[in-house]
């Protein structure tokens, strides 16, 4: 199946006219019907010459394009003019037909087929149908190629669409992906105020990337030491397999934080893939006695690239 | 297809299973096939007057899956094609997104494995041809796709997953038939801008991929929670025999006015 058959013979030169319209197969440009020139649609004259072209043609055996036609079918078909058909053009045509008959057989391009047709059309074809087909290609790619980087540049920018998630318990309020399943938790645990979670619904792997926002009350006493001890022993404990990574102070909303980076197993509910590694990053801040903790994690592989959407999502984070 | 979907349903059972079930290559594999080669067997068939060579078909439809399938992936992660098409956002949103994304890699590599290889072939000599070998890429193409969600997502519901695997099949076929009818029309039709129709073709099927992926996704999968997707049983259902019975109708009327054109109808 190598493109375009080129190197098929036989339908090329054949000549039937499935739909009435056009011939249900491409011919050599020298070799189209007379419905396709203008010329040759304002007599019907020509006719009998096409005919005998075309008899010629159908008595040749199926075996290739470089069959000769048979000077006898094409003399047939002259004797038998359909009504309406001037002498001139007969004349024309049984010239041709001779032409043929005296042409001899070759294994070449049928000459006399050829000559029978360019005598009666008169004017040179335009381009076949096969041409156009091959010229309108590059529109197809064009057109195809235009409209998918449009649509990768919009999607760039729907992709950064965001929405926005207040509490309405504590007033903290940040912009996740557009797109993500949110849920607020009914079910808090001691000193928690509020607790969200989001699902990025579409991404892929074994695990999805999440986004955890947790506020908690701590204790008025409570210093940033102690928050951040707190934390570190905690994340162990939630966490499988938790491994740090990295830690450095750095603010969040204006607030004095920190941001740790760490590994734990997961496994998504339902799932009974093995368990993925996610490569997530906490961040937190205290303000008065509430502790805000914005927490993303995705599958490792995915965390590098994700890292200009956390820090959006962070850089997003607002605490009253 | 009906007797293919119950099988799946009385294995589920037989297992027991309850929730996702993680499926091997080879289930996932025999999954996949059997749906795509029962409509291959049937879309093969209708083309009574000059049936295709088996092989050039066969070449189509595994073209579909190595090559189209592939290719079309890629283009739509270039093209960040999940992020576009996220439920929440607006149904107009969703479906440009679609077209722009899966509807256009997915058509025009279907077309383009079909417009290279067979297209312009001495074997291809009557209208009906291009919907019977398009629908061969749209075939193999949605083997490979249904054969990747099935072992690719740590599991599923079996019986859910027969039902999606069938008319995904079904969809992937009669978009890609869509062009085929107008490919058909390029090469034999008449009038002076007829081959413009291969790029009319192309966007119609993937208009028509944007719009069923967009109620699908609406309909279908709509039960989304933190821990993912789940479907929505009936609501699916009904929404895959509408889609069902409206695409083959559409095709179905498609090809027989293809078939009534042939050149080969009176031997």
């Amino acid at each position: 199946m190598s493109d375009d058959g080129k190197n098929k013979p036989a339908p090329e030169t054949v000549a039937p006219t499935p739909l009435g319209e056009k011939p249900a197969v491409e011919r050599p440009a020298a070799d189209k019907p007379a419905a396709e020139t203008p010329a040759a649609e304002k007599s019907a004259a020509e006719k009998p010459a096409l005919a005998a072209a075309e008899a010629a043609a159908a008595e040749r055996p199926d075996t290739g394009a470089e069959k000769q036609p048979s000077p006898g079918a094409a003399a047939r078909a002259v004797a038998r003019p359909p009504a309406g058909t001037s002498a001139a053009s007969v004349a024309a045509a049984a010239e041709a037909a001779e032409a043929a008959a005296k042409t001899p057989t070759s294994p070449g391009i049928p000459k006399a087929a050829v000559a029978a047709r360019v005598a009666a059309l008169g004017p040179p074809p335009r381009p076949g149908v096969l041409d156009r087909i091959r010229q309108l290609d590059l529109l197809v790619i064009a057109v195809v190629a235009a409209l998918l980087v449009g649509g990768w540049q919009l999607g760039k920018r729907w992709g950064m669409a965001t929405d926005i998630y207040v509490s309405a318990t504590t007033g903290m309020s940040l912009r996740y992906p557009q797109g993500w399943l949110c849920a607020e938790s009914t079910a808090l645990e001691e000193g928690e105020l509020a607790r969200v979670e989001c699902v990025d619904p579409y991404s892929e792997g074994a695990a999805k990337a999440r986004l955890r926002v947790v506020v908690v009350e701590v204790p008025p006493e409570a210093a940033a030491f102690g928050v951040a001890a707190y934390l570190s022993l905690n994340r162990p404990h939630d966490e499988p397999l938790y491994s740090e990574i990295s830690g450095a102070d750095a603010p969040l909303s204006g607030n004095p934080g920190r941001r740790t980076e760490y590994a734990y197993a997961w496994s998504e509910p339902l799932s009974h893939d093995v368990p993925a590694v996610l490569h997530a990053l906490e961040a937190y801040a205290l303000k008065g006695n509430r502790l805000y903790t914005v927490t993303y994690a995705s599958e490792k592989d995915a965390f590098e690239k994700d890292r200009r959407r956390i820090e959006y999502i962070l850089g997003s984070v607002v605490i009253p | 297809m009906v007797l293919f979907v119950a099988l799946v349903w009385m294995v589920e059972r037989s297992m027991g299973a309850v929730g996702r079930t993680p499926v091997g290559v080879l289930p996932g594999l025999v999954l996949a096939v059997v749906p795509a080669i029962l409509w291959l067997a049937f879309f093969y068939r209708q083309d009574r007057h000059e049936p295709e060579p088996l092989h050039y078909v066969f070449g189509v439809f595994l073209l579909g899956a190595l090559v189209a399938e592939p290719i079309a992936s890629a283009l739509e992660k270039v093209a960040k094609a999940p992020e576009w098409c996220t439920s929440s956002k607006g149904l107009a949103t969703y479906v440009v997104g679609s077209f722009l994304t899966y509807g256009l890699a997915q058509e025009f590599t279907k077309y383009a494995v079909v417009r290279w290889t067979v297209y312009l072939s001495a074997e291809f000599d009557e209208p009906v041809d291009g919907i019977v070998y398009m629908t061969a890429a749209g075939l193999g193409f949605a083997l490979s796709r249904n054969f990747q969600y099935i072992t690719d997502t740590g599991g599923v519901f079996l019986t859910v997953g027969a039902v999606t695997v069938v008319v995904t099949t079904l969809a992937h076929a009669c978009f890609a038939a869509i062009t085929g009818y107008f490919m058909g029309s390029a090469r034999f039709g008449g009038g002076r801008y007829v081959q413009t129709r291969l790029l009319v073709g192309v966007l119609v099927a993937a208009a028509a991929n944007a719009v069923f992926g967009a109620a699908h996704a609406r309909l279908v999968t709509a039960g989304g929670s933190l821990v993912g997707y789940t479907p929505a049983l009936w609501r699916g259902l009904a929404f895959y025999g509408v889609a069902v019975v409206a695409v083959f109708t559409i095709v179905f009327y498609l090809m027989r006015r293809q078939v009534a054109l042939s050149p080969h109808k009176a031997s």
